[in-house]
């Protein structure tokens, strides 16, 4: 495929999944869950911009790797901090 | 006389080469350690009978601070990384580091973060609440003097040092070891910094963002540290995480001197390498699931003090496997007794007496009843200055031959070890019985029992400090009249013995091969393994002075990095001298002509940075494992973009924590609108595609589709901003602003941070742009307009996550 319209394309990605995002509201009511499907689609957008913008799925696996030691890392802060504030407090 | 006094200075100023870098590092860094001893011994004389009035509380507290700041970020790691500098490229057989203008610049960001820190004293008060900066005594209004704001600009300055130095070292380690030279064919000093390096890259950034927003609830008056849903617990988190990877990061390179140097004395390999390695590796990956422990006391719910016991027990264990092993090569060793290897035996005796009583922490119980005593301070003080500053003591004694070329006085050395050994444990052991005296007061009362051992610890302090004047004159004179040392006097197995002492300028004439044999080859003259004096067989200029100049060495001068490095000193001058604007709450008026001075400096020196001919090559023909395809510069930027994700990961953490804290939150689009963010989420994406398209525009050689491309990002990310400042004007203008409430400070300060990437990446497009017009990125090399595009999109991608959390949930 050319490059472009793979540029294209994975824009279009973007703009709808964010579309999405703005409308989840009205079909999840639980907080929980709304919060945890809207990460996950920032997520996924996220991993769009990495792969296809940032050429990280042309890109040796080992650079992949070094930048999801930083994400896993920071997802251990985040983790832990909220275990520490929500879980195991009488 | 002057033209000499000139070139000198020239030389010293503008040096990029690794090894000026690494001998300004280490005489720095000792010039610091007398700093921060000095404040000590004051502290302990002032301790030494009850009742003592020599140091007031309010100056005693600023020592403390200010004595355990400058040891831990100013004395120990910028020792190691001295040497880092001068031993790891001659290690592992490269010329100079990836970026060696970076180089300089870390050394004099460094260098100017410590004279901010020290200038402290002189605005007011320096910071006076421990070295853990606990909130919310932070806070402006229990400490209002700007010292601390002096304090947290200097914290910031030496984080962006470290950052800078630690993409550097990664990038060469990774990328520029010798031929042959595999990963695990390193010995453990380099590996030791290597991990060191991966443990700051990733560290780091959590303790910047948690000083940036310490200083933006001073400066601003943001509510992050003293609101109930953030807190204290809110700072303990983001500080720790950092702050135990931060004991190990002062540790291993100590650890990595020993493991170099034992070997070499008792003239056996190290027992167990490949586990020592793996053993530093395992302690620094756990590093970061245990700062927990120092929080115990914090009420943070029984399963979270059960994970951090059992992680901090788990921790000590990859460190038991590193003593047995330097003690099982020590078994039937004929040990030379030299300095070095007295210091490094010493090391790992106090190493092993501070890690068994680190140990007894990991209890939650012993936790309880020794936590903020003497008890603790005994602990660190063993690991930080009994294993660490006599570990890297060991290192200075070992490398000052092949340093300065000259030997020096041993029977000097000797007796400062025994008396530093002799200080040091009349010095801290009398702590460990000081169970029930709490640490940090400034005096106590003549009827508890803590008069005797207070007095013998402080002789011992007197001891151990004037054993440390020994280390400075044997070094300071040596370097003048010492005998000539040769290039390997202590038959030393690894590199940077191959190479006449000091080694010339540019290291190797040619780049040395590592063969599988362990045999290390110069060109087409084999060279001997087990230290042989290669540089006789391949003819290097012995006794060349440290001083000289060479061609090769004077092309590597560059002004920019000590005028970069000096713009932002006085531009965070600027920002933290101000006088305060409001008493309640406290915040303060930036001092504008002193920014404006850093900012105008600072465009004029990052434009002669990247106007200057400074051209480092890549040799291809190099180990480069596991990144062989990712050329420097890439791997540079998608490090830099790892400290990123901490960075901001922090911020965001920290929205999250007081979030699921409060149960008051305002819903989505009362207080932000949603139509706001909607808009510039669309804005961003389109410039993410505009970006993209720039680099396909010129990769097709398009001009016009390049200079089109370029100019919608650049035009879109300031649209980005406009709507944004709109946004912001609009809340201004119903009276909500930073230090409204959690909602305000949590959204103005993680937008706002990431407003200042939007507007960094602008002014990357201007100058984009501009090359873009001339011509440029058209005809061969897109580099530079990719690299400025794996930022841009990072920056997109920040917002992706920011978007719905600020005004979706």
């Amino acid at each position: 495929m050319n490059t472009n319209y793979l540029y294209l394309l994975v824009f279009a990605a973007l703009i709808g999944e964010t579309d999405v995002e703005v409308n989840l509201r009205s079909i999840f009511q639980a907080e929980n869950v709304f919060v945890t499907v809207l990460l996950g689609i920032a997520g996924t957008k996220a991993i769009l911009i990495a792969m296809y913008y940032q050429h990280l799925r042309y890109e040796p696996k080992s650079l992949s790797t070094w930048v999801i030691i930083g994400l896993v890392i920071a997802s251990l802060l985040m983790g832990l901090s909220f275990v520490q504030l929500h879980v195991g407090h009488p | 006389m002057a033209e000499q006094f000139q070139a000198s200075a020239r030389r010293w100023l503008y040096t990029t080469n690794h090894k000026d870098i690494g001998i300004l590092y280490i005489i720095t860094s000792l010039f610091l350690f007398a700093a921060a001893g000095v404040l000590a011994i004051t502290m302990r004389t002032q301790l030494s009978t009850p009742d003592n009035s020599i140091l007031n509380a309010n100056v005693y507290n600023q020592f403390v601070t200010v004595h355990g700041l400058l040891m831990i970020f100013w004395v120990l790691s910028p020792l190691a990384f001295g040497f880092a500098n001068f031993i790891i490229p001659l290690e592992i057989g490269c010329r100079d580091l990836a970026f060696p203008r970076l180089n300089s610049m870390s050394y004099w960001f460094f260098l100017f973060s410590g004279v901010m820190m020290i200038l402290s004293f002189f605005f007011g008060a320096a910071p006076d609440l421990g070295w853990t900066l606990y909130s919310p005594q932070t806070a402006a209004q229990f400490s209002p003097s700007i010292g601390l704001n002096l304090g947290a600009g200097a914290l910031i300055l030496m984080v962006v040092s470290i950052t800078m130095s630690s993409i550097n070292f990664l990038v060469t380690m990774f990328k520029m070891r010798a031929p042959g030279l595999k990963l695990r064919y390193m010995s453990v000093f380099p590996w030791a910094i290597l991990v060191t390096i991966f443990m700051m890259l990733y560290a780091f950034p959590s303790f910047l963002a948690a000083v940036v927003l310490l200083y933006v609830d001073r400066a601003f008056g943001t509510v992050y540290f003293s609101s109930i849903q953030g807190g204290s617990l809110l700072w303990d988190n983001v500080f720790w995480f950092f702050g135990h990877p931060e004991v190990y990061i002062v540790l291993f390179p100590a650890i990595g001197v020993i493991a170099d140097i034992i070997p070499t004395f008792a003239r056996r390999p190290l027992y167990g390498s490949k586990y020592v390695i793996g053993a530093l590796i395992a302690a620094a990956l756990i590093s970061f699931v245990v700062w927990g422990h120092h929080m115990f006391v914090t009420g943070i719910g029984i399963a979270s003090t059960k994970l951090y016991t059992v992680t901090t027990i788990a921790v000590s264990l990859p460190f038991d496997v590193i003593v047995i092993s330097l003690i099982e090569t020590l078994g039937f060793a004929k040990l030379r007794l030299k300095a070095p290897a007295l210091f490094a035996l010493g090391a790992v005796a106090n190493f092993i007496v501070g890690g068994i009583t680190g140990v007894f922490l990991a209890s939650v119980a012993l936790d309880y009843a020794l936590r903020g005593t003497y008890f603790v301070v005994a602990h660190f003080h063993y690991i930080m200055v009994g294993a660490s500053i006599i570990g890297l003591i060991a290192g200075l004694y070992y490398w000052f031959p092949k340093i300065t070329g000259r030997m020096y006085d041993e029977k000097m050395a000797k007796v400062h070890f025994v008396l530093s050994m002799i200080g040091f444990q009349i010095l801290y052991f009398p702590m460990f019985l000081l169970l029930d005296m709490p640490r940090r007061i400034v005096t106590y009362s003549p009827q508890t029992d803590w008069g005797l051992l207070n007095l013998t610890a402080t002789l011992g302090g007197f001891i151990f400090g004037g054993a440390q004047l020994l280390l400075f004159y044997n070094l300071y004179r040596s370097s003048r009249v010492g005998p000539p040392s040769g290039p390997n006097p202590w038959d030393a197995w690894t590199l940077e013995w191959a190479l006449p002492s000091p080694p010339p300028p540019h290291d190797f004439d040619v780049i040395p091969t590592f063969s599988t044999d362990g045999t290390i080859r110069f060109g087409s003259s084999a060279g001997l393994p087990n230290g042989s004096d290669h540089s006789k067989e391949i003819g290097y200029p012995n006794g060349s002075s440290i001083g000289s100049n060479s061609s090769l060495h004077l092309e590597g001068l560059s002004p920019w990095p000590i005028l970069m490095a000096f713009a932002a000193f006085i531009f965070f001058l600027g920002l933290t001298i101000g006088k305060p604007a409001n008493p309640q709450p406290v915040s303060y008026e930036p001092f504008w002509p002193l920014i404006a001075d850093g900012v105008i400096l600072g465009v004029i020196s990052l434009f002669g940075y990247s106007r200057e001919k400074f051209t480092v090559h890549e040799d291809v023909h190099v180990e480069s494992w596991p990144f062989k395809q990712v050329p420097n510069m890439k791997l540079g930027i998608w490090t830099f973009l790892g400290a990123e994700v901490i960075f901001f990961g922090v911020l965001i953490g920290s929205y999250f924590f007081v979030r699921t804290n409060d149960a008051a939150w305002p819903p989505a689009g009362t207080l932000f609108e949603i139509r706001n963010g909607f808009a510039m989420t669309l804005v961003l994406l389109t410039s993410s595609l505009t970006a993209i398209m720039a680099l396909a525009s010129a990769r097709a050689g398009n001009r016009s589709g390049l200079i089109a491309s370029l100019g919608g990002t650049l035009v879109l990310g300031a649209a980005f901003l406009y709507i944004k400042a709109g946004e912001w004007f609009s809340l201004g203008s119903s009276g909500i602003f930073q230090n409204y409430s959690l909602p305000a400070t949590s959204y103005f300060i993680t937008t706002g941070t990431h407003g200042v990437h939007v507007f960094a990446g602008m002014c990357m497009t201007v100058y984009l742009l501009a090359n873009a017009i001339k011509g440029k990125y058209v005809n061969g090399d897109q580099t530079t307009l990719e690299h400025f595009g794996l930022y841009w999109h990072f920056v997109d991608i920040v917002w992706v996550f920011l978007f719905p959390l600020f005004y979706l949930i």
